[in-house]
Formats: C-alpha cells, structure tokens, sequence
C-alpha cells in the first residue's frame, strides 16, 4: 500500500493537531486529554488504515517530546484510529447521536488494548493522578485488572466522546472542496 | 525544535551512529525482560550513573526523575499496600506486604532502566540525524516525511492556535464561564484551525508532488551521520540478540 502525498501530509497535520490538543484543553481549562482529535479526524477522512498509522506516528513523535512512556501507549492510539476509522466507513460519523456512540465504542476498545499495557509492562501505574482512582478501586477490594480497566474507561469516555462530537463538527464545517479529496469522504457524498 | 528532549552531546553516546544507538535501546530493553530484579536494579544504577556523566547530566536526570518518581510512587502503593495482605507493620504503625514490597522494587528497577534507556537515545540522537540515517538505509521518503514534518509544524501550529484564541477572545469569547459553555466554545478554535491546516496540506501536497518527491523509491543523502567501522555488524548481533532476548521472556511467561 503507497500513501498519497496528501496523505501524509494529513498524518502530519493529525500529528501536530494531537499534539497540541493538550494545550487546547489547559487553555479552555477542560479536565480532559484532546490528544486524538488528529488521529479521529485523519480516520474519518481517509479511513482506518491511515487511522492507524496516525495513531502509530502520532506516539511515536510525543514519545520524542514529552517521554518514553508515550511510545509503549502507541497501541492504543492505533485501536482509536482503528475504531474510529471503521465507525466512519460504516457511516457512523453522519449525525450527533453516532459520533458519541462511537466515542462510547472508542473507549471501550482502547481500554481492552490499553489495559495489558499498563498491567503488564507498568505494573498497572502510569504515574498520572488517574493512578488515585486505581488506588479506590484496590481499596474497595476490585483486582488489579478490573481497577485499570475501570479506570481507564472512566478517564477516557468523556474526552473521547468530545473528541468525536468535535470531529463531526469540524467535518461538517468543511467546505465540500476540501472534505470531498478525501476517498471515504467522496464515497460519503456520492 | 526547541521542545524536543535532544541536548547536544560530545561523548561517545554522541558519536554513535543513530541506528546503532536504536538497536542498543531495542536490546537493552528485551534484556531487563529476562534478568532477576537485582540484576534490574544493578543495570538501572548503571544507567542513571552513564546519564548523570553525559554533557547535559543535570538535565537527563530532572527529566529522568519527573518521568520516574510519579510512577514508582504509585507502583509502590499499589503493590505494598493494595495487592497482597499485609504481614509487616512499617514504624510500627504502617501495614505493608514483604511480598508487594519486592515485588515493586523489582518493577521499579526495570521501569527505571528501560525509562533511561530511551531517555538517552532521546537526549543524545537528534531527529534529524536519525531520519538521516533512515534515508541512507534507504527508507521511503514517506516514512521521513511523516516522521519529521510535525516537528516542523508544531510550533507553527501551536502559535495559530494562541493567534486564534486571542483574537476571539478579543472579541467577546470568554474562557471564564461553566465547563459546559468552555465545551461550546472549544469549536470556535478548533474549526478554523483544522480547516487552515487542511487548506495548507493540499497545497503543500500539491507543490510537493509539483517537485517530484517520492518520484525516487528512496533520497540521496548528502551528509549521512559517520558510521564506526563496527556498526554494521554490532547492529545485527544487537537485533539478532533482541529477537532471541524477546523469544525467551515470551517463553518464561508462558512457562
């Protein structure tokens, strides 16, 4: 399979868009991540596979910027575009109620992917306050799994169900000149 | 390029050619998958002691730590305090598991040796100088392209961004109110700043193609990073060694 030119240069920009999608969210004051409306939106236009590989370069390059632990979560960035990419090829990004359905299914997806990482290669920590809420879980007697999974569900469907709202809107706004470049996109409107 | 964790390094870590160096992470970290936690924690000692001596110590080490401390804090607590039943009494006042406190120290010491690891490849290999290295191997420009064009463009972006939310701001858009307003007003950032990005993608794509890229399988590099005349072959042993190191953990926790 060869990417277009304009491919990449959708990854690239998904890239960045996940990159500063944190200081969005710490300038609007939001208590969620917003680091894959880039990797959501890349799915959307072009589909699962370049979903995925957004995922995949989207860690990796935090990875060069923030830390290490970013590129053992590449998985999981790879479910989200996966999922998301495949909600759209079905059509599931047409109306509001579909984009929070499939944030809904985004989470749970990346929890199954995110949770042997976390168990397994961090001893069920990643060092981020949601680690508090594991804390609660293992105090009310849950297991290891069972708190992380828990937890990640928990810290994740709330941003990821925004995320999606958020790409629908941003995909709706776009003048039909540039949404219909994109192959799923001008499957969509034919 | 300024956000990135590179600082400049004149030892030999500096020297190293970037893929030499990408093999000895790879290796490093299929090996702390099979050593006993002493060896774990003899190996991390190492490693922050190798750090600590690199130009930019200081720095690998706060960064090190900040990456560090959080995550051994909480492994700590999860595994001395929540997951097994307590049969020891901290100060006489703390109960805590002997099992969970080997357990976390076992898990600390392999987090923080495979943590440094990467965090030296990060402070001591530029990207440039790595997807140089790629290119030289004869990587598709595709694959250089995606990896270093969002280095280029973060700073670009982050600064339309700040340009958009003042100007809006300026115009009566405030940040002031309920989470639930915050929330409405997040599209009024996001939609100019993803419709411009995608209006520059599609002509820089366009003026890329314009200039041929990707017409060649791979690029010509002018300057590759200098390769030791021991490269090569220490590169294939360290993968080969990564493979059997790998095969051999999946084997032990199967067993």
């Amino acid at each position: 399979m060869r990417f277009s030119t304009r491919t990449l240069g959708l990854i690239s920009l998904a890239v960045v868009i996940n990159s500063i999608g944190g200081q969005i969210a710490h300038w609007f004051r939001l208590p969620i991540f917003l680091d894959s409306i880039g990797t959501i939106l890349a799915a959307v236009l072009e589909g699962p596979i370049v979903g995925t590989v957004t995922g995949l370069i989207s860690n990796l390059v935090r990875s060069l910027l923030i830390g290490p632990v970013e590129a053992a979560f590449a998985p999981v960035s790879m479910m989200i575009g996966l999922v998301a990419g495949l909600c759209a090829r079905l059509n599931c990004f047409k109306y509001l109620w579909q984009a929070v359905l499939a944030g809904i299914l985004i989470s749970f997806a990346l929890t199954l992917v995110a949770v042997p990482i976390q168990v397994y290669w961090f001893g069920g920590a990643t060092g981020a306050g949601s680690d508090v809420i594991i804390f609660y879980f293992l105090h009310v007697g849950r297991a290891l799994v069972g708190s992380v999974a828990l937890t990640i569900l928990l810290s994740n469907i709330a941003d990821k169900v925004i995320s999606c709202v958020a790409v629908w809107f941003i995909v709706r706004q776009l003048p039909a000149r540039l949404s219909g470049v994109y192959t799923p996109m001008k499957t969509r409107h034919s | 390029m300024s956000s990135l964790l590179y600082r400049t390094e004149k030892g030999w870590l500096g020297r190293e050619h970037p893929l030499t160096k990408l093999c000895l992470v790879l290796w490093a970290v299929s090996l702390i998958l099979i050593v006993p936690w002493q060896a774990a924690a003899v190996l991390a000692a190492l490693v922050t002691a190798l750090g600590a001596t690199l130009d930019s110590g200081i720095s690998w080490l706060k960064r090190w730590l900040l990456a560090l401390t959080p995550l051994a804090i909480s492994l700590f607590i999860i595994h001395v305090c929540f997951l097994h039943p307590p049969d020891l009494l901290w100060f006489g006042l703390i109960p805590v598991s002997r099992r969970g406190l080997l357990e976390s120290v076992s898990l600390i010491a392999r987090v923080a040796f495979a943590l440094g690891v990467f965090l030296l490849f990060l402070t001591v290999t530029h990207p440039s100088a790595l997807l140089k290295a790629l290119d030289a191997k004869k990587v598709p420009p595709g694959l250089s392209y995606v990896l270093a064009s969002p280095l280029l463009l973060l700073d670009l972006f982050a600064e339309r961004a700040r340009s958009i939310q003042a100007a809006q701001q300026t115009r009566g858009l405030s940040l002031a109110q309920s989470v639930l307003s915050r929330l409405l007003a997040l599209p009024a950032l996001l939609v100019p700043l993803v419709t411009l990005g995608l209006m520059d993608n599609h002509s820089r794509s366009a003026a890329l193609t314009g200039r041929a890229f990707r017409a060649f399988p791979y690029r010509t590099v002018l300057s590759p990073p200098p390769d030791q005349p021991h490269g090569p072959i220490l590169r294939r042993i360290l993968l080969a060694a990564t493979v059997l190191q790998g095969g051999l953990a999946t084997w032990l926790y199967w067993k």
